[in-house]
């Protein structure tokens, strides 16, 4: 890393400004950044579309996983272009090799649920770190960025789902035959039943929403991370000495530079000895060479008193632990005295101890909370897989149709095989009002149970014929119509049609009703 | 139940009269089939209709269609704030030329008279009106007056200007039989009134030279007395209780609707039937005339009336909600 070639003005930045120098970023080097983020995403996206063309959820599903993969093009072109070496696009997919070596895998199986995913990213991306390192230096770096590293999330993610709802809307104005309310309204399959909703329009628009936003939410999140290393390692006044070095005699500025680095910025001094390899990261790495060598694990930095670097026994912190016991710090001694028990939960009700014990424990919540919506989404994903795979049909759940209906059996089981031919016995033994009350029934369960009309018990006949009218044919229509009316003649006149007339109604049913038409 | 069975010809006589009655109002008043349907079951039920919409709509015109169309006499009454009764019912005054006091009758001594903007009048004279309508008959000076039938009080009021107006009450408003909402006519139908209204005409005068009149007063009280017989299921008359009895037990509801609210309901269902030709009322008779019947009889409460939820709504909502008739 070369300071002195960087395309930012270094300073101490707050949380929301160093996220909009991030998208200011974004902007500045948008070629190359969606470029970049085209050649990668398009041939992913577009495999798993095909892959899952009857099931786009998966897709959209998939597309969402593979987020790390494409942000670490992303952050390489970044990383590159703050350098002032910005790569080409044959550049940064030949460095593919490089950018996928650095615990790709981890982030895509452990934690690809990170609120802070932008701002972890270079951590591992371009620090190369691994394991309790990565812990230790992702807390150090969190501790006055870790709320905006969330809250950029947060807002991006809102954003994705803004635009994407926005295209839905865009396109229902130009959708006029579809009536979204209605369908929405009839929609009996339950909200877990996401799946079968879930369309290929819908995976469309949100893989334009996530390209939309993506490059600036990594672009914010780097930003971020660079922020907090100015804090940290003071890269401003680093620069800013370079700077002077340049103009001055160099024998004087050595002086100034050897003098304060030991004095100024002891923030620099984490140890190089104290960083995990560094040569898998090779060229990604922003601070491969000086700022690791010169870098204090977190030395006069007080956020950092309890950072875990205090495990990592290095020359650097053994100098400052020589210097700290020196009489000029004051001494240690060792004193006995008796204490009651209750004085250390009292020491404890410090307001800062208990302040920090209620974050830890809805810190702890929420972890569980992560694993748990983690584990939910797993097993719903192979859940969708595997019926995927077998080809099991996605099933509508849906009320079962009555079985009673006006008063009336209308369940198939209730009705003979042969409706027409029973009503015509029934009328063979005068039993003329229970005839036609079988075809009627027989009608009803046709409309209920095979073609599947919900009829609300508010419903009258005319509210069936107008219900029905949509889904049959002109002939059933027809029939319908005459058999209701017959029907209604009979319940409300008390009014018998002669018999002549019911046996048209018997020959008709079968021939007008069929069980299977416009099922 | 009413078990008087039509003859079929009465019934067959009496449906085609009034779908000629119905084209002839129809041929002044374009479209709006639904609300020349509630005003002729209204005639039919031998009661007033209440009828709302904004202004240009046409409410003039259909009282004018339709007492034209019945051969009935029409008069109009324009309500205005300083309206008097005695400019209602009419008045007697002293004649200083023959030295006797001469009886002037007002404009309700009518077979059709048309109130309008009857939330303009003040209580009183409102009350006047409304006296009338319940007794048919018009007192002056100690004697009474007995109105020609068919009497029909159509009055209008405009939804939505409310300054200065003189809301009525719900025991007045229960007097109306129907309250008919007449709304914006659909595009089609707005076509054809343009053209009728614009084509080959320039005054703003209301043309019902087409209206032809199809009945007279008698034949119109014959209808009434065969409307009366029109059979109604016990089912159907269980079925109206149930509705009426729910708008005062439903939530939402304030005050409910009132036995007149039932008997309005199978009155005009009656009206209805007959239109259809049939001499038995249906359930969907019934179902398609409550919101008329009961949207002035039942007041939602106020938390509802902020929700913007409306007593139409509250009597659909009741409609899906109670069992119709199972047999």
């Amino acid at each position: 890393m070369e300071l002195e070639k960087i395309a930012l003005v270094l300073r101490s930045r707050q949380g929301w400004e160093a996220v909009d120098l991030g998208f200011r970023m974004a902007m500045r080097w948008a070629r190359p950044l969606w470029s970049a983020w085209f050649a990668v995403f398009l041939p992913v996206a577009g495999a798993l579309t095909l892959a899952f063309y009857e099931q786009p959820i998966i897709a959209a599903v998939l597309v969402w996983w593979l987020k790390p993969l494409y942000d670490r093009y992303l952050l390489f072109v970044l990383s590159r272009a703050v350098f002032g070496a910005t790569p080409t696009l044959r550049d940064t997919l030949g460095a593919s090799r490089q950018i996928l070596a650095s615990g790709l895998i981890w982030s895509l199986l452990t934690r690809f649920i990170d609120f802070s995913r932008s701002f972890n990213l270079p951590v591992v991306a371009l620090e190369g770190q691994r394991g309790p390192p990565a812990r230790a230096r992702r807390k150090l770096l969190g501790l006055r960025a870790g709320g905006f590293a969330i809250g950029l999330t947060i807002v991006c993610i809102h954003f994705e789902w803004v635009v994407m709802y926005g295209l839905h809307g865009l396109a229902m104005l130009f959708e006029t035959d579809v009536q979204w309310g209605a369908t929405v309204a009839d929609d009996t399959r339950p909200w877990w039943d996401t799946f079968e909703r879930w369309g290929l329009i819908d995976t469309l628009f949100y893989f334009v929403a996530i390209s939309l936003i993506e490059p600036f939410y990594v672009a914010g999140g780097f930003a971020l991370y660079l922020n907090r290393r100015v804090m940290l390692e003071a890269w401003d006044i680093e620069l800013a000495l370079k700077r002077l070095a340049a103009r001055y005699a160099p024998t004087l500025a050595m002086l100034v530079a050897f003098s304060l680095t030991w004095h100024v910025a002891p923030a620099l001094a984490q140890d190089a000895e104290a960083m995990p390899e560094t040569e898998s990261a090779g060229s990604m790495r922003l601070d491969a060479s000086e700022s690791d060598r010169d870098k204090p694990p977190c030395a006069a930095d007080d956020e950092c008193a309890d950072a875990p670097y205090e495990a990592v026994d290095t020359p650097i912190r053994r100098e400052a632990h020589r210097i700290l016991s020196e009489p000029d710090f004051g001494s240690e001694r060792e004193v006995t005295r008796w204490k009651r028990i209750e004085s250390d939960a009292e020491e404890t009700n410090d307001n800062d101890l208990q302040t920090s014990a209620f974050i830890d424990a809805v810190a702890e919540l929420f972890r569980v909370i992560a694993y748990l919506a983690i584990a939910a989404i797993v097993v719903a994903l192979l859940y969708a897989l595997l019926r995927y795979w077998l080809g099991v049909a996605p099933t509508i759940v849906t009320k079962p149709p009555p079985a009673m209906l006006f008063g009336l059996a209308i369940d198939p089981q209730s009705l003979p095989e042969d409706v027409p031919a029973a009503a015509r016995a029934m009328l063979a033994t005068g039993q003329h009002r229970e005839a036609i009350s079988l075809l009627y029934r027989g009608a009803l369960s046709n409309l209920v149970h095979t073609r599947r009309m919900r009829i609300s018990k508010g419903a009258t006949e005319g509210d069936v014929l107008r219900l029905a009218k949509p889904m049959l044919g002109e002939a059933p229509m027809s029939y319908l119509t005459i058999l209701i009316g017959i029907w209604t003649q009979i319940a409300y006149a008390a009014r018998m049609p002669d018999t002549a007339r019911i046996v048209e109604l018997c020959d008709g049913y079968s021939s007008l009703m069929p069980s299977e038409a416009n099922a | 139940m009413s078990d008087n069975t039509l003859p079929i010809e009465a019934l067959a006589r009496a449906g085609e009269v009034l779908q000629r009655l119905k084209r002839s109002v129809a041929q002044a008043f374009l479209g709006q089939d639904r609300v020349v349907e509630e005003v002729i079951a209204a005639l039919l039920g031998g009661g007033h209709v209440l009828i709302e919409g904004v202004p240009g709509l046409g409410k003039t015109l259909l009282v004018q269609a339709l007492a034209r169309a019945s051969g009935g006499r029409y008069s109009r009454v324009q309500f205005t704030p300083d309206i008097m009764p005695a400019d209602v019912t009419g008045h007697t005054l002293y004649d200083p030329s023959n030295g006797q006091f001469t009886t002037r009758k007002g404009p309700v001594f009518a077979n059709f008279v048309l109130a309008d903007e009857v939330n303009r009048a003040p209580a009183k004279t409102q009350a006047a009106l409304l006296e009338v309508m319940q007794e048919s008959q018009v007192t002056l000076d100690g004697a009474a007056h007995k109105l020609d039938p068919p009497f029909m009080v159509l009055a209008t009021q405009n939804p939505i200007e409310q300054e200065g107006t003189y809301a009525l009450p719900e025991a007045q408003l229960d007097r109306f039989l129907l309250k008919v909402v007449i709304d914006y006519p659909a595009e089609s139908e707005e076509l054809s009134v343009l053209r009728f209204a614009t084509e080959k005409r320039s005054a703003d005068r209301l043309n019902i030279d087409k209206v032809m009149p199809v009945l007279n007063p008698e034949t119109l009280a014959k209808l009434q007395a065969i409307t009366a017989s029109v059979r109604v299921d016990p089912a159907v008359e269980a079925y109206v209780l149930r509705l009426v009895r729910q708008t005062r037990d439903f939530a939402g509801i304030g005050s409910g609707a009132s036995t007149r609210g039932a008997i309005a309901l199978i009155r005009c269902a009656r009206s209805l039937a007959l239109l259809a030709g049939r001499d038995f009322v249906t359930p969907d008779d019934i179902k398609r005339l409550a919101p008329s019947a009961l949207r002035h009889r039942i007041s939602p409460v106020a938390d509802l009336v902020i929700e913007g939820r409306t007593a139409d709504m509250l009597i659909a909502e009741l409609l899906e909600k109670i069992e119709a008739p199972r047999l």
